[in-house]
């Protein structure tokens, strides 16, 4: 059995093929053969959640990921939204300071909250357990986020 | 973090195949317990590095909630997230759906899978005590055999389980529950989220009109490196009235269990926490009695 693998897989909409190594990560497979670099590299262990991604429209820890294993599937990060709604309310609610933890936050809140009507402010500190902002105190995000949810 | 080498089997018997003919390769479902051990300085010393992967990610008869042969079994790559959504477990096995929710955050959810959590076998895993008082069996698949025992008896402690090299987790089944029967799992931790808990419990309940207790499982987590269902402790309060239960038991409790902590909080207030726990845990598996009830 070859070590390295083919895989197939549409990111952000485009179909790419390319090899990778059987114990490379996602977050590896994104930034450096990719280049795509709004995933970031926090704690390698899912506790931060900088590297969150889509797969299949359900939110992923890139960082807990083997490339390997989204061979066939459907990948998006935040280069993949374009002019997010979302983008822009976090903008104008004071929700990005440093943005190291943004690509991370949108594609969280995103992946859980997209097709739920009706969001409280649990559910979305709920989509947000598992997201590590150091600068805001969450509040703006929160914020954000419902003025998301009540827009649609 | 290297390994030999990635396979992706689409079922049960591609997978066994492959696991006989390299026995050293690394079993990964969601990854979410795997690949922050691998990262591990010690997972060298573990001899966690360079192994293969046998991925179960793409086996789809693993992947399933059903009625079987008369008890409720659970397909070993099922996720955390559809554990917390499906609806034969919302009325059956309420405490692992409890379990479930609040387990790590939504992207550990929406890939972690239960076979996962107890082939990990952390000493921390939310799932023990609920899989203790659900009356949890594991199926498991080897080369040319299958066998299953007690969840209890399939753990040996923290890290270590009775699954030998070359065999692969089917299912996880659960006792079927009767009418008038609760059962609920509750944690407490420094955070609310995100965070290892200091202590858990799980019980089941089941209750007459009169709300005497007919049948009850109590059961303890993350006070040593296993979880403990407290059966004779259990059994002395068949016959009592559920309200006078709730209080005693956090005395009876406290003095069964025998703490061997991580030293992250004192062994005594961990006890007492436990004692907490195992009264909340019962009392809101009374209530699901009351409001499921006939």
């Amino acid at each position: 059995m070859s070590s390295r693998q083919m895989i197939d897989v549409e990111v952000n909409g485009r179909s790419e093929e390319f090899e990778v190594e059987p114990a490379e990560t996602l977050l590896t497979a994104l930034r450096v053969r990719l280049g795509l670099t709004a995933a970031k590299q926090g704690c390698g262990a899912g506790q931060c959640g900088a590297c969150t991604v889509m797969i299949d429209g359900r939110p992923a820890a890139a960082c807990l990921t083997l490339a390997a294993q989204v061979d066939q599937a459907s990948v998006t990060t935040a280069e993949g939204l374009k002019n997010h709604p979302l983008a822009e309310l976090l903008l104008r609610h004071g929700g990005v300071q440093c943005g190291f933890c943004i690509p991370g936050v949108l594609m969280a809140l995103i992946a859980t909250l997209e097709s739920v009507a009706d969001v409280s402010e649990g559910d979305v500190r709920t989509a947000l357990a598992g997201n590590l902002c150091r600068c805001t105190g969450y509040r703006p995000i929160v914020d954000a986020a419902l003025e998301w949810a009540s827009s649609r | 973090m290297t390994a030999e080498w990635y396979a992706a089997p689409t079922s049960i018997a591609e997978a066994v195949d492959l696991l006989r003919r390299s026995p050293d390769a690394l079993i990964v479902a969601g990854g979410t317990d795997l690949m922050p051990r691998l990262r591990r300085p010690r997972a060298r010393v573990s001899g966690l590095t360079n192994r293969p992967f046998v991925s179960l990610r793409r086996v789809n008869s693993l992947d399933d909630v059903q009625f079987c042969r008369h008890r409720l079994s659970i397909g070993s790559v099922v996720t955390h997230a559809r554990i917390a959504t499906d609806s034969i477990l919302h009325s059956d096995a309420t405490a692992l759906v409890d379990v479930a929710v609040g387990i790590g955050s939504p992207a550990v959810r929406a890939w972690g899978t239960i076979g996962g959590t107890i082939a990990n076998a952390s000493r921390s895993m939310d799932a023990g005590p609920a899989l203790l008082v659900l009356g949890a069996e594991i199926e498991i698949v080897g080369a040319g055999y299958r066998r299953k025992e007690s969840f209890a008896d399939f753990l040996f402690g923290s890290h270590r389980t009775s699954l030998s090299a070359g065999e692969v987790i089917e299912t996880v089944t659960l006792r079927p529950t009767s009418l008038r029967t609760g059962s609920a799992f509750v944690k407490q931790g420094v955070r609310r989220v995100m965070d290892i808990a200091i202590a858990t419990a799980g019980a089941k309940v089941v209750l007459d009109h009169e709300n005497v207790i007919q049948q009850i499982e109590l059961a303890v987590g993350n006070i040593g490196p296993l979880p403990v269902l407290l059966s004779e402790l259990s059994d002395s309060f068949v016959g009592v009235r559920a309200e006078d239960a709730i209080r005693d038991i956090p005395r009876a409790v406290e003095n069964a269990v025998a703490v061997n902590g991580d030293g992250r909080v004192p062994d005594d207030y961990r006890k007492a926490v436990c004692g907490q726990l195992a009264a909340r845990a019962f009392k809101l598996a009374c209530d699901r009695v009351v409001t499921q009830g006939v």
